[in-house]
């Protein structure tokens, strides 16, 4: 399987345009699941989401030791839990279970979907220069249909 | 379309820095709160599926 996704651009006040490596992602919770753009950071450890989508999801976050994680702001509160992640669409599509952060207190940003659980199931091409993103599933490489997104 | 097509090419500089939340062919609500922008859009898409987006910040974002 390799699914194509082209950068999402966004135009900011001052005329620059931020264009950012997303892909639509379902996560799936003990409560829900939910459809997300989560955007793919190769420089984070692990997924990450903010303590709003785990409460959505319904995913186990009372009763889990509180560990901190470091960016370049400093450190956050986090638990570390597991959901679902569906990617692709249709009969195209890859589940698993990732280990993800959750980020407590009144923290808000995108899903982000990082190396440990997600990027090593797959190959991952960012394309800076033509702007879109390349997921191929960690197996059976040869021979697989590119579904554009 | 689906939500994700409609994302893509959607005009979003609107809503930088907020959830968006988008069925049936357009953004159906948006906000700071992603667990408000949730609630809201399920009372109206209904049994639609619907996609919840953060659209990036002003300012650039190093993580």
């Amino acid at each position: 399987m390799i699914l194509r996704y082209k950068y999402k651009s966004v135009r900011r006040p001052d005329g620059t345009e931020e264009r950012t490596p997303s892909i639509p992602v379902i996560f799936v919770g003990e409560k829900n699941r939910q459809e997300f753009i989560a955007l793919l950071d190769s420089g984070a450890d692990i997924s990450f989401i903010p303590k709003g989508i785990a409460e959505i999801l319904g995913l186990k976050i009372e009763g889990i030791p509180i560990t901190p994680a470091y960016g370049i702001g400093g450190a956050i509160n986090t638990v570390q839990t597991k959901m679902g992640v569906i990617v692709g669409r249709g009969r195209v599509t890859e589940h698993f279970i990732i280990s993800v952060k959750v980020a407590l207190d009144q923290y808000d940003f995108p899903p982000i979907l990082g190396r440990f659980g997600f990027f090593d199931k797959f190959s991952i091409t960012l394309d800076e220069s033509e702007k879109h993103v390349t997921l191929k599933r960690a197996k059976n490489r040869t021979g697989q249909k590119i579904y554009d997104r | 379309m689906s939500n994700y097509d409609f994302f893509m090419q959607a005009d979003v500089n609107s809503y930088l820095g907020e959830w968006i939340a988008i069925c049936d062919n357009k953004i159906v609500t948006h906000g700071n709160d992603v667990k408000q922008v949730y609630e809201e859009a399920k009372s109206k898409c209904l049994t639609q599926k619907f996609l919840l987006a953060r659209v990036p910040n002003k300012e650039t974002m190093i993580l």
